[in-house]
């Protein structure tokens, strides 16, 4: 089966380049047969992606320790769940993967029925048909997912999984991840399937849209789920270090939300249209760039993938895309130009554009952090560290700035808002977000202003976004003459793309808040104490018991017992553990956590001496944490929300201007001129 | 080489030349998919909701506050305009007979009210 897997392999590499071909072909002399040949290509290449796929997965779960990547990733006791995750855990298995999901992302598209003609399919699928020759290449010639233990033995045992990995965080996270990567290849198929048949008008972001969110909604789970694991399996304390594989997938998110928000201003008001071309090619870009710092072992990371022979390959890819799509946009900018300008400053449009602006400018100050220490080893031959300092200190007040447009955007009017319109929308916010940290300065002697500040920033976008309900509840209520709570429930329904909307801004307040809280507000004491000793963090008060350990399969696992106090209330007893592995040579730590919506008791075992009777330990009062992932999951309901599938779903209003109206249903616009 | 490996490898041979080459041994398709009527048909169904979901939105707009007077007014009558120019072209499509004496417009009007909701329907009656 070993060879039917890399048979796969080879033949989806023919099919792909095969389909490449044969579609350019077919559309340029309009042969329905080659089309539906090309079709063919697209649905084989998932068909051997998801067989090649399947064999590694059973080989990894039968423990066929015969086959490298097997041998590699895992062992015999590791249990199934694991096992079946270590496909995702090196280069080839994950690479197989990313085909894998691009494939059966290629095969839907390619053999979608509708808009055949108008979004010039073909030309579409070609693009994706390239992503994925070049991806079966990598498989079939660097990093062979199939290739044998050197020697042709079969050892007894594999090398195992590295600890860290054993986490369900990780077992979604790298999965969501690609999802969210390769989901952006579709988007950006269809924009350059629209340069290269000259047909620019919005239609593409039309039909791209759901992808669009899909793919946006599993980078920020990604993102999350990365973020969790690291809370709780790194051990360091916090969920997020500006790492620059963290970093990684954290830029494309930046611009990929840009992307999100601007096509919707190209969909109502006919504007930035090279701008949104231009940032869903720089989110392609940027999605293969994160794939890039991640595998070729530029930077050092516990993120990143062992060093490999990938790094020159998905560089050169990237810049040969790089170079085709911005020869394409520039050769074909006249075609895009703008069907309206912006009439005020005081706009929901220039509303978006300043949010659009800021992302864009989060993503290049991170991008700059993170390649600043590549670019000065190659230049002087001196690696630099671009920490959290420099991330916090650009980053933080972009995003601030961001998360008070995220407030100004849904309250603001299309075209030209006046006095009186901002004064009734956002007088009511401004004054409890003011209440609210004046309120917090009293409360909260000494809170760092920063904190007070993107407190009151996350509140004022709450009111706003609370104050959108009640509006509209409170219209249609006098509209229909509906009940209030019955209104609030058809508004959000019959209108589910804004309202979910909505809900993502309010998942994204949440999990401001989450940030703010924890980043200004944490408590962190590291003791080395004896058994009857009390380490006191901020309300808490933990007596340190003693050590203990228990067997695991081949396992030990090492805890300290820690009996909790939160001022008089017993809490119970923490466990923070070190493993040792049977076949790992350093101990991993778990943190013990005892959480609340109102902070996290983060405790570490740092390690003990004196056959157990004194012990460091690190603890961590981390506040709010919980609601970052609250945040999370009222981000994904929203996001589905917004891409329920029913009437009007794919249809966006365009607002033209009020002196020359026009419609997006115009004749010029139809013919996508 | 192990016999299942052959055969499996055969099977997937076998099902690309069959998914890749068939379409091309095949008669020159027809292809429903892109037939004039049809797209016509989608395209006129989706102007139809565009339009009637932008009458909608304009009005939510601007009982929340977000389209100033001027702009309503000005929009409202335009995409109303569209409504009515839409209507028209489907009664062509449909070929049916045109009534006589205006019923087009009373036909038209009542699918108006009907799409951009009873809710307007009360406004205008409050404001009589």
């Amino acid at each position: 089966m070993v060879d039917v897997g890399y048979l796969a392999i080879l033949l989806g590499l023919c099919v792909s380049v095969y389909a490449a071909v044969a579609t350019v072909t077919g559309a340029r002399q309009g042969n329905e047969r080659i089309l539906r040949s090309a079709r063919g290509g697209a649905a084989s290449a998932a068909i051997l992606a998801s067989v090649a796929g399947v064999i590694l997965v059973y080989f990894l779960v039968t423990s066929n320790f015969r086959i490298l990547y097997v041998w590699q990733y895992t062992s015999s006791d590791l249990p199934a769940f694991y096992k079946f995750s270590a496909l995702w855990a090196g280069n080839a298995g994950s690479l197989l993967l990313w085909v894998w999901v691009l494939s059966i992302y290629w095969a839907i598209v390619a053999n979608s029925r509708r808009f055949q003609e108008r979004l010039a399919i073909p030309y579409v699928s070609a693009i994706l048909a390239i992503n994925s020759v070049f991806f079966f290449f990598l498989l079939a010639f660097v990093e062979n997912p199939f290739a044998l233990v050197p020697g042709g033995v079969t050892p007894a045992e594999g090398n195992g999984l590295n600890p860290l990995l054993q986490n369900p965080g990780m077992v979604f996270h790298p999965v969501t991840l690609y999802l969210g990567y390769v989901g952006f290849a579709i988007p950006y198929a269809y924009a350059m399937g629209a340069l290269i048949t000259r047909q620019v008008d919005d239609l593409w972001i039309k039909v791209t849209r759901r992808w669009t969110i899909i793919a946006w909604l599993f980078l920020t789970l990604g993102n999350l789920y990365g973020a969790q694991w690291a809370y709780v399996e790194l051990g360091w304390g916090g969920y997020w270090g500006w790492d620059p594989v963290e970093n990684a997938s954290f830029i494309p998110w930046l611009t990929g939300t840009a992307f999100l928000h601007s096509v919707m201003v190209q969909e109502r008001k006919d504007m930035l249209k090279t701008w949104n071309m231009l940032l869903i090619i720089i989110t392609y870009a940027l999605t293969i760039f994160g794939t890039f710092l991640v595998r070729s072992g530029v930077v050092t990371s516990v993120h990143a993938f062992a060093g490999s022979a990938l790094g020159p390959y998905l560089l050169g890819f990237m810049g040969l895309m790089l170079i085709f799509s911005l020869y394409l946009l520039v050769d074909r900018l006249k075609l895009l130009q703008e069907g309206r300008e912006f009439e005020s400053y005081l706009s929901k449009e220039a509303s978006f554009l300043v949010n659009n602006l800021l992302l864009v400018g989060a993503a290049f100050a991170t991008f700059w952090g993170t390649i600043f220490p590549l670019i000065s080893e190659a230049v002087r031959g001196v690696k630099v560290t671009v920490g959290p300092p420099y991330f916090e200190q650009v980053d933080g007040p972009i995003l601030l700035a961001m998360l008070f447009v995220l407030g100004v955007c849904p309250l603001i009017a299309w075209q030209k808002a006046n006095w009186k319109n901002l004064r009734e929308s956002f007088s009511l916010p401004l004054a409890s977000a003011v209440v609210f940290a004046i309120i917090l300065v009293f409360a909260v002697p000494g809170a760092d202003w920063r904190a007070v500040s993107g407190f009151a920033v996350a509140f004022f976008v709450l009111a706003t976004i609370f104050l959108e309900f009640f509006r509209g509840v409170r219209v249609r209520a006098r509209m229909t003459g509906e009940r209030a709570l019955t209104a609030l429930g058809r508004l959000v329904w019959r209108n589910r793309r804004r309202y979910g909307g909505y809900m993502v801004h309010l998942g994204v307040v949440m999990i401001a808040f989450a940030v703010v809280g924890s980043t200004f507000f944490m408590h962190e004491v590291t003791r080395t104490v004896n058994a009857g000793e009390v380490i006191t963090v901020g309300d808490y008060a933990l007596t340190y018991q003693g050590m203990d350990y228990r067997q695991e399969g081949r396992n030990t696992v090492y805890f300290a017992n820690l009996a909790v106090k939160k001022g008089t209330r017993d809490l119970g007893v923490v466990r923070p553990e070190k493993v040792e592995y049977a076949n790992w040579p350093e101990m991993s730590s778990e943190v013990a956590i005892m959480g609340s919506l109102k902070e996290d008791l983060y405790v570490i075992l740092s390690g003990w001496g004196n056959y157990g009777r004194e012990a460091t330990i690190e603890v961590h009062v981390n506040p709010l944490v919980s609601w970052l992932w609250i945040g999370g999951y009222v981000l994904v309901l929203g996001t589905i929300l917004a891409v329920w599938p029913g009437r009007d779903r794919t249809l966006g209003v365009r607002y033209a201007s009020a002196s020359t109206p026009r419609g997006w249903i115009s004749e010029e616009n139809d013919r996508g001129v | 080489m192990d016999p299942l490996t052959l055969v499996v490898g055969l099977a997937l041979v076998v099902v690309v030349a069959y998914l890749v080459g068939a379409p091309l041994l095949r008669a020159e398709p027809e292809s429903p998919d892109l037939e004039p009527e049809w797209r016509e048909e989608e395209e006129l169904e989706t102007r139809r909701e565009a339009v009637f979901t932008t009458l909608g939105e304009i009005e939510f707009d601007y009982q929340m506050g977000k389209l100033s007077q001027g702009d309503y007014e000005s929009l409202s009558r335009e995409y109303k305009r569209q409504a009515v120019q839409v209507l028209q072209e489907e009664e062509k499509e449909m070929e049916g007979p045109v009534a006589p004496g205006g019923s087009i417009e009373a036909e038209i009007e009542k699918e108006i009210e009907a799409e951009i909701a009873r809710e307007l329907a009360q406004i205008r009656q409050q404001k009589g």
